[in-house]
Formats: structure tokens, sequence, C-alpha cells
């Protein structure tokens, strides 16, 4: 597989605080990569560690399978934290210093601000925009040079509901259509389960969790588990039951500790275990367990 | 590194600080040379009453030209002004990141805008220069007597190592800007520095003169000035300027030569280190 990104026990102390705990980090290339935790947690001490904003304490980290860094970085857009424009300068103004910077044409400066919805703004200061005008400049910017891989540091804060929805589609399009790899971290976790392919879960400077969007939601599906001292037999009668009563049937299993699990959470438990006495099959227990979306990341956020 | 200076010129041509300092400084130098020649008119009128004592006091061309781009006016906190904005204001805007993200390395920012402030301090300088020659022509004349034999030859030996000066004076101004990184720091201690640094040079140049052993205080004086390596305004950039046209005079003009040499490459270097060590906000 090959990675945009990958990190090797990358850490950054400040004094005796540990903002980035050994965090060894893997996003593929052609991914939308999810980065959530909450405030101070290190999402943006680490994106600035690798964009060379700051200098680690230990660890390394590669670029798409091992470039050179600088070589690597002329490659990546990014828009950290507060976008960073020149406050008396237009937003046309700003993009073509950054044309210039990096050797693009400035013909393609008209269609970006388009792009961002910033086509109607004129000869207008960048001191005297909104949040939102600012915010889809400092996008425009970062998507200046067409880079490959993009990091984006809380990318919706300040926008409206319409903006959210164009900058999200916008990165599902980056992705999809032009198969950019994309990073990007936020606090709106329902914004990030619609565009993100797989996600990372940073708590207090260490990467708890990296996981991909099926396996969010395998487990985040409710399950009912009813532990029986027969589960062979016990799995065939609830899979009867439940195609009797329901005509569909969810997915049964076994796990590890040889109690059935089922793909869903049963309302009529009662029925189940009456079918199960009948069957001469004794319940040991019987739990309904997973969560929501938003609970899981709130737990293991912690 | 040539696209770095390309966005930074262009910056630099976009940022009113810029237009304002120069325009300021050529009025400056216009005003000055006005005041300059009512100054002579006063001495001429006075010169009928206690003689020729007033009229030797007179400002002319020909004295005014050797120190026009020396770095020791008033008139240089304008590219004090202008050269800590064009610094800071990536700090302040945040924008440094942007540069520093997209893989240029560290040394290249810092040379690349380093250039671009000894052009901005130079153009600023010229605006200055020119303006005092043009309206030191229209009010004070062309000298009495012209310039005389070897005035041009000493005059633009003078500018080159004045400019070398005004080198040493931005990297100096640089370094500080990338040590403090806000523009009002950075500004106000560079001015405190401009003014503050020669009246401590007077204190030090009195108190040497006071505690030498020497019999009469003319021996005093003498031996202070006499002694080319010792003299203080030597080695502070901000009266480097002032020294230049007397130590061309007495054969030492390498030591301002060497003294801004140091300079451009102490501050070059203690700015670039620091901005390479440290973490960009």
């Amino acid at each position: 597989m090959e990675y945009a990104l990958r990190t090797f026990e990358l850490t950054k102390k400040y004094g005796e605080k540990l903002a980035v705990n050994n965090v060894n980090m893997n996003i593929p290339k052609g991914e939308v990569y999810g980065f959530v935790g909450k405030n101070g947690a290190g999402k943006t001490t680490l994106i600035r560690l690798v964009l060379g904003l700051a200098n680690p304490t230990s660890g390394n980290f590669e670029f798409f399978g091992g470039m050179n860094n600088y070589k690597a970085r002329a490659r990546i857009g990014n828009l950290i934290e507060s976008p960073a424009i020149y406050p008396n300068m237009t937003g046309q103004q700003n993009l073509t210093i950054f044309c210039k910077m990096l050797g693009v044409n400035e013909e393609k400066i008209p269609e970006l601000l388009n792009l961002v919805g910033l086509n109607d703004v004129g000869k207008k200061k960048a001191k005297d925009y909104s949040l939102g005008m600012k915010q889809r400049l400092g996008i425009a910017i970062a998507l200046l040079g067409d880079p490959e891989f993009l990091i984006l540091d809380e990318p919706i804060n300040g926008l409206d509901p319409s903006g959210i929805i164009e900058v999200r589609d916008l990165i599902i399009k980056l992705n999809k259509e032009f198969g950019k790899t994309v990073l990007i971290s936020s606090h709106i976790l329902g914004e990030l389960s619609k565009l993100s392919t797989c996600y990372g879960i940073i708590s207090n400077g260490m990467l708890v969790e990296e996981l991909t969007h099926e396996e969010l939601i395998s487990r985040c599906t409710a399950t009912t588990v009813i532990k029986t001292n027969n589960p062979e037999k016990a799995k065939q009668i609830i899979s009867n039951l439940l195609a009797d009563k329901y005509g569909t049937v969810p997915t049964l299993s076994i796990n590890n500790n040889g109690a059935v699990v089922i793909g869903s959470a049963i309302e009529d438990t009662g029925s189940v275990t009456k079918a199960l006495f009948m069957n001469d099959v004794v319940v040991e227990s019987l739990t309904t367990a997973g969560s929501d979306l938003e609970n899981y990341f709130v737990e293991r956020m912690g | 590194m040539q696209n770095l200076l390309k966005s930074d010129f262009y910056k630099l041509f976009k940022m009113k600080s810029f237009y304002v300092c120069a325009i300021i400084a050529t009025a400056m130098a216009a005003i000055s040379m006005f005041l300059d020649s009512q100054l002579n008119n006063m001495m001429q009128s006075m010169s009928d009453t206690v003689g020729d004592m007033m009229t030797s006091q007179m400002v002319t061309l020909k004295n005014i030209l050797p120190t026009i781009i020396s770095p020791t006016g008033d008139w240089f906190i304008l590219v004090i002004i202008g050269v800590c904005l064009f610094i800071t204001i990536e700090y302040n805007a945040g924008t440094l990141k942007n540069i520093a993200a997209r893989g240029f390395k560290r040394e290249y920012i810092f040379l690349s805008k380093l250039i671009v402030c000894v052009v901005e301090a130079f153009i600023i300088t010229l605006c200055f220069a020119v303006s005092c020659v043009i309206f030191g022509f229209a009010f004070l004349g062309v000298p009495t007597g012209g310039f005389g034999d070897g005035y041009f030859t000493e005059l633009f030996t003078i500018y080159g190592v004045d400019i070398l000066i005004l080198i040493g004076y931005v990297s100096l101004i640089a370094m500080v800007a990338y040590l403090i990184r806000t523009n009002g720091g950075t500004i106000a201690i560079t001015l405190c520095a401009h003014y503050l640094v020669p009246v401590i040079i007077t204190m030090f140049n009195v108190v040497t003169i006071m505690n030498d052993t020497s019999d009469s205080d003319l021996e005093k004086m003498m031996s202070y000035t006499s002694n080319q390596y010792g003299q203080a305004a030597y080695y502070w950039i901000g009266t480097l300027g002032g020294a230049v046209s007397e130590s061309y005079h007495n054969g030492t003009i390498y030591i301002p030569i060497l003294v801004a040499l140091a300079y451009i490459v102490v501050s070059g270097a203690i700015g670039m280190l620091v901005f390479k060590k440290r973490d960009i906000k």
C-alpha cells in the first residue's frame, strides 16, 4: 500500500508537556483521513511538525514513501488554524503572491476564486472579509499549485451551513475526481463522518486508534449478545425465530467467548429467551452493546 | 530562491508603508535643504555685524553631499520602520507558515527577505539622497569655488563604504525583527538603539577623556582623537557613517569597511540561526 504520510514515534515536548507522544500515523494515498481529537489533544501540533513549522523532539516521518521532505512539501497544500492572508491586499493579490512564490500561472486565479465562491469580491481588502470568506481564501491558497496532498486543519470553522456543504463537496470532488489525499482535522464529527474514508483519533498527544470508515460503522452498530450453554443450537433457534418473526435474519455469529452475537439490537428479547428455554438451551446472559458515532469518538478520545 | 524573491518584491511594491516612507524621506530632504538655505541667509546677514566667522559656518552642498546616504540622520528611522514592517508582517499575519510549509528552506526564506530589505533601504535612501541633491542645488546653489580636485573620488569612495554600512544596519534590523517577531517591539527596540547608543557612546567618550592621565584638557582630547582604533563611534553601526570621512583622510578607511562587514556576517548568521531553530507559529 502506498502512503501519503507516515510518522514513526513522532514526539514533541514543550518543557515537561508531551504535546505529541510517540505517534505512528499512516495516511494511505487517495484517502480522506479524518483526524479527530479534543481541543489541545495535539492535532495542530502534529500537523505543524510534519509541515516543518516545528522541530520534533524525537521520531521521524516520511511523505510519499520516503521522498525528501522539502520536495514533498512542494506537493502539499495546507490550511493551518486560522487562514493566513495579507490583510491589506485583495484576494486576487494574495493569490498572486503565492502564485509567484510557487511558480504557478496567475491565469488560474479567477478559476480558483470561483471554485471557493469568492469570484465577486472585487477590490475588497482581505482585512474586510468575513471569517467565512477568509477561510475560503485560505482554502484557495492551499489549492494553488495543484497539490497531491491537502492538509486542512479545521477548514470549516466560521463557515455557514451552505459554506460547510460547499467545502465538503469540494473535498469529496478533489478526492474522488482528482485522486487527492486529504488530511482533515475537525471537531464537527458529523461532517467528518460524511467525507472521511479513514480516521485517526488522538487523545493527550497519543494516537489512540486508526480505523477505516467501514470499521467505524461496524463498531458503532448496536448488537445483542446472548451467552448460552450451547451456542451452535442457540444460533440455529434464534435464526429460525427471527426469520419467522421478521422475515429477515440479521448477521449471526459466535464470538471468542462462545456467545451468539446478533448484528442488531433486538427489542423483543423475551421471545428469544422463551424460544431458547423451550428448546433446553440455558441463557447465561443477554446484553445489548454498541454505540452511535459521537459516543464512540467521545469514549475513545477520553 | 528566485520565486521567493519575485514574491517578496511583489509584496514590497504593494506595501503602502514603503511608499509612505520613501515620500516622507524625499520631503524631509527638501525641507532640510530649504531650512539650511534659510539658516545660511541668517548667517549671511549676521556676518555683516560679526564678520566672516558666521559665513564660515554656512552649509554648502560641498559639505552636505558626503553625508546624504550615511545612516546617521533622523531620516534613517524611515528605513528602520520600512524594514521592520516588511519582515514582521509575515509574523503578524501568520503568512510565514504558508511559505515555510511549502517546502522552502528557511535559509532561502531568510536570505530572500534580507535582500529585499536591503533593496527597500537603498530605494528609500536614494529618494532622500536624490532629493537632497536636487533641492540642494535649488536652494543652496553651486558652492563658491566649485568642488575641487579629488572631491568626487573621495565622495564616491565614501558612498561605497556607506552602502556597506547601510547593508550592515539592515542586517542588524533584520536580526532584531527575527528575534522579537512583532512589529511594535522591533520598531521600538531599533529606534531606541538608533538614538540611545550614540548617547551612550558620547558618555563613554567623555568618561574616557576625563580619565586620561594627560596634564591638560587639550592633551586629553588629542590623546583620545588620535587613537583611531579606540573610538567607540567606529564600532556602532549607527555612528559609523559619521566616521567614514574622517577615516578616509586618516588612511583608516578599512576600519569602517571591516566593521560593516562584521555586522553583515554576524547579524546575518544570528538572524538565520534564530529563524531556523525556532518554531513558526
